[in-house]
């Protein structure tokens, strides 16, 4: 579990990296392909209601719809903030 | 008398399939290699043998419907071939039927994927897997 949440988490910071540039550059392609890739691997550990609002942010990439895409990046930044604890704070709590 | 071990291989470029997928399928029954992305999938495919193909869609280098139609060419139509992807659309499940590829969609089911793939493996070769 603990290399499942660690291979997770270093792939997670990544992918939101990737995500938050394309958002800056308005790039709807790579959007939804970083959305797309970090909604898998959030659905495998259980973060499911992150995964749902990167599905969200997928579908609105896809679609070419940046005014929809805008609407789900505060739940999403709030979202991951939550995951990411969570996973660093369970990391800690059992090391390997 | 012992099942043969069913040997797998999977590309995927999400990390945490690479950690789930030999637990999910159990070692005793499956034995299975991971790469993470469509280049590495072709060239294991060609030099390991194996007996069915788990491709993600969106891989890096070469996507999973350019490497089922590349094992297409040279294992013809009816090797076991699943595509596993979190694309639902119709144009994407119509391609998968196209390359006569089984389609799975993401996220897996963990607890599944081991009858999954038994059940595909006895279609696609009831003498051999009853």
């Amino acid at each position: 579990v603990q290399q499942l949440l660690s291979a997770y988490l270093k792939a997670a910071t990544q992918d939101m990296a990737r995500l938050e540039l394309a958002l800056r550059c308005s790039d709807v392609e790579q959007l939804a392909s970083a959305a797309h890739g970090l909604k898998s691997s959030s659905f495998n550990v259980g973060a499911n209601r992150f995964a749902e609002i990167l599905r969200d942010i997928e579908a609105g990439g896809r679609a070419g719809n940046l005014t929809d895409v805008t609407l789900h990046v505060e739940p999403l930044m709030v979202e991951w903030e939550r995951v990411r604890l969570a996973v660093k704070q369970m990391l800690a709590e059992n090391p390997a | 008398m012992n099942q043969p071990i069913c040997r797998v291989l999977v590309a995927d470029d999400d990390p945490t399939v690479a950690l789930l997928m030999p637990v999910a399928l159990d070692p005793g029954e499956f034995s299975v290699v991971v790469v993470d992305n469509g280049l590495d999938a072709l060239a294991e495919f060609k030099r390991t043998p194996c007996d069915i193909v788990l491709l993600d869609v969106e891989m890096p280098g070469m996507d999973g419907f350019a490497v089922c139609a590349a094992i297409r060419q040279s294992r013809g139509h009816d090797f076991p071939v699943v595509l596993v992807s979190g694309h639902r659309d119709p144009e994407s499940i119509a391609r998968a039927e196209q390359l006569n590829a089984s389609y799975i969609a993401k996220p897996v089911n963990w607890q599944l994927i081991s009858a999954q793939l038994k059940a595909l493996l006895a279609q696609s070769r009831p003498a051999a897997r009853p």
